[in-house]
């Protein structure tokens, strides 16, 4: 209830904020029905229902301060049990090094790194399996798409753009 | 056009054509089921291999890659919670918890048969019925298309799983973030703050595979994972029982898997979503979809299949294609100095009615070939996790990079997923999201289309037929749940005040 009485509050403001946006937008046209005309209608149905739910999640959370319950932990109960939950933020971590360095070092680099880190990550016991699984898995991509498919992967740059013309 | 038929039979059993037409089924079986590989990417690629072939095989080749694609991107959808292609996006949502329920061979078996059933469905209505549906899908226009889309949206109330108003803000966000980029009809960009990568906009890949894939990964990395060696889905063809309950989602998808194919601009896709949403809505368990039913499953499989086929009845009767795939073989067409159009079933006739022939064969095929596929392709499942996750994650960013070259796509998926991840602990379904973020583009364009054919007057939707009955089936749709909420209400008050009175 209270991730979805956040959620609710993010969605008010997201709304509000891409309203305001939608009603800025250039009317080229001089019609009624402009650029900015749909999006500007979804926002403020999105606004409505956001402020609906809101009213719902606090309306909830009023029921369950005077009832005793707390029906968050009856939820939490049933979901699976995340024995990890930083593992979360560091896949994210990773995820999100990734892309970044995915420009500028190149598939083959970028690639064996992460599926390394990635494989340790999900609970692989063995360094060199990791690696492994990493370099197979990077090797069996370029075949795959750049070689066989002509499907153009990021080479990036200096001495790993190098590197990629060796393989791709 | 029974002699024709049997040249055409004929011609495909040639021994060469028969082994092009095999190769084609192969290549698109393994193509469809790996994300990142379409069968729209597999016909362009092999294009110009194609040119130094005979009209009939290179046709044959390209024309069975994209039958089979089709299908095969339910593989990965089941299994993985990952469409291989597009146009497996709505078997998701079934397919997988259904996989989850231990069900993925049955999943995949409905799969196989519904994808067969609504691909033979179409291409026999693409070989009687081309010249008929060609000339009703030239009565669609601009009004008609929105109606139609509109339709689709409705059924996010059946995709909702009962909490409308989520369902709602859902499709809101979904049709918002089709908005983002280069507004098609003024050329004025919208909420792309200066950036030269969102004024191409967001696609809907990346969305998907973030929605769905990643944050399924994101939820499976707090978890244990034991090795289940015994692990193995073989896909099992619908029973009896199974095929009773699905058969008349098959024949109604089938159906409006053609119908909505045949109209230019639309594609398998589409047709996917749009089928799904009317089996929910008509359903009596439509309250189940989402949780794993097979229906879920022979929905869009079926209307995909069927759509893909109908997408060609366009191209062959008046030179327009249908969908993607169809342009390229349009495309094809011309490079081996064929002009599609309504002189090609006199002009070429032979070469039609092989490739016809050979599109029911290959349907047929997939009959045949899809279990022993299936078998070898879900081995993956014996593999650990700690292997596998990481290979989703690779061929997800391949698959979501592979849409526009483009690695801000990739990191478009990285934040669909962690905003997947989110809605679904707050028990937001995903679905509407994804059903506003393909069918926005339509939505919004026809109508804007719509207002300006006829000077911003909207009587324009309800005084042609085909758009209003869209729009009125639209309406009953939306207000059904609350009247039928009403009566409902209004009967159990009655008889608890019957109750009260006898006691």
């Amino acid at each position: 209830m209270q991730l979805e009485r956040n959620l609710s509050i993010i969605m008010i403001v997201f709304s509000s904020f891409f309203l305001v946006m939608s009603l800025q937008v250039e009317n080229r046209t001089g019609n009624f029905i402009s650029a900015g005309t749909w999006p500007a209608a979804l926002m403020i149905l999105m606004l409505i229902l956001s402020v609906i739910l809101l009213m719902r999640a606090l309306k909830v959370k009023n029921v369950e301060n005077i009832k005793g319950d707390d029906i968050d932990s009856a939820d939490a109960d049933n979901e699976e049990q995340l024995v990890h939950p930083k593992k979360f933020f560091l896949l994210f971590a990773v995820l999100a090094t990734y892309i970044f360095i995915l420009g500028y070092v190149g598939f083959i680099a970028a690639t064996i790194l992460g599926i390394f880190v990635m494989a340790l990550l999900f609970g692989m016991k063995s360094y060199i399996r990791a690696l492994l699984t990493g370099i197979l898995a990077t090797a069996g991509s370029i075949v795959l798409f750049p070689i066989l498919l002509n499907l153009p992967f990021p080479r990036g740059t200096g001495i790993f753009y190098s590197l990629s013309l060796l393989f791709y | 056009m029974i002699e024709g038929l049997l040249g055409g039979f004929g011609n495909l059993f040639q021994p060469f054509n028969f082994f092009i037409l095999m190769v084609g089924v192969l290549l698109g079986f393994i193509g469809g089921g790996i994300p990142g590989i379409s069968g729209t990417m597999l016909v362009i690629i092999l294009l110009p291999v194609s040119y130094a072939m005979d009209p009939a095989a290179a046709f044959l080749l390209l024309t069975s890659i994209y039958a089979t694609s089709v299908f095969s991107g339910s593989i990965s959808a089941i299994l993985f919670r990952t469409p291989g292609t597009p146009e497996a996006v709505a078997t998701v949502f079934d397919g997988y918890p259904m996989a989850k329920k231990g069900e993925g061979g049955k999943a995949l078996g409905i799969s196989i048969f519904s994808s067969a059933t609504g691909g033979v469905f179409g291409t026999l209505v693409l070989i009687f019925l081309t010249p008929l549906l060609a000339s009703f899908a030239l009565r669609f226009s601009s009004p008609e298309y929105f109606a139609l889309a509109l339709m689709g949206l409705t059924v996010v109330a059946s995709l909702s799983a009962g909490n409308l108003v989520k369902g709602f803000i859902g499709v809101s966000f979904g049709l918002f973030i089709a908005t983002i980029g280069i507004d098609t009809m003024t050329g004025v960009p919208r909420f792309t703050f200066g950036s030269g990568q969102l004024m191409s906009g967001i696609d809907f890949i990346p969305v998907l595979i973030g929605l769905f894939a990643i944050s399924e990964v994101l939820r499976r990395v707090q978890q244990v994972h034991k090795v289940n060696a015994k692990q193995k889905v073989s896909s099992e063809l619908p029973n009896w029982n199974v095929m009773k309950r699905i058969s008349g989602v098959i024949g109604r998808s089938s159906l409006l898997g053609v119908f909505i194919g045949i109209l230019p601009g639309i594609g398998a896709t589409t047709a996917a979503m749009l089928s799904y949403s009317e089996a929910a809505r008509w359903s009596k368990r439509s309250k189940e979809f989402g949780t794993g039913i097979p229906e879920g499953v022979a929905a869009p499989e079926s209307a995909n299949n069927a759509a893909a086929m109908g997408a060609m009845v366009p191209l062959l009767s008046l030179g327009i294609p249908g969908s993607a795939t169809t342009a390229i073989l349009l495309g094809a067409f011309i490079l081996h100095g064929i002009q599609p159009g309504p002189l090609m079933f006199t002009t070429q006739g032979s070469l039609i009615y092989t490739i016809l022939m050979g599109l029911l064969v290959a349907n047929l095929l997939i009959l045949v070939i899809a279990k022993p596929f299936i078998s070898v392709f879900s081995k993956i499942l014996q593999v650990p996790y700690t292997i596998i996750g990481p290979l989703i994650v690779l061929f997800c960013i391949v698959g979501t990079f592979a849409v526009r070259n483009s690695i801000f796509d990739v990191a478009m998926m990285l934040v669909f997923g962690i905003i997947g991840y989110y809605l679904e602990n707050a028990k937001f379904p995903l679905a509407p999201i994804v059903l506003g973020v393909v069918l926005g583009p339509i939505a919004e364009d026809q109508f804007r289309r719509a207002m300006q054919m006829s000077n911003n007057d909207i009587s324009i939707f309800f005084t042609r037929p085909i758009a209003l009955t869209f729009i009125v089936l639209s309406i009953i749709s939306i207000l059904y749940p609350f009247i039928n909420k009403w009566i409902k209400k209004r009967k159990n008050n009655a008889s608890d005040s019957d109750q009260t009175v006898a006691s």
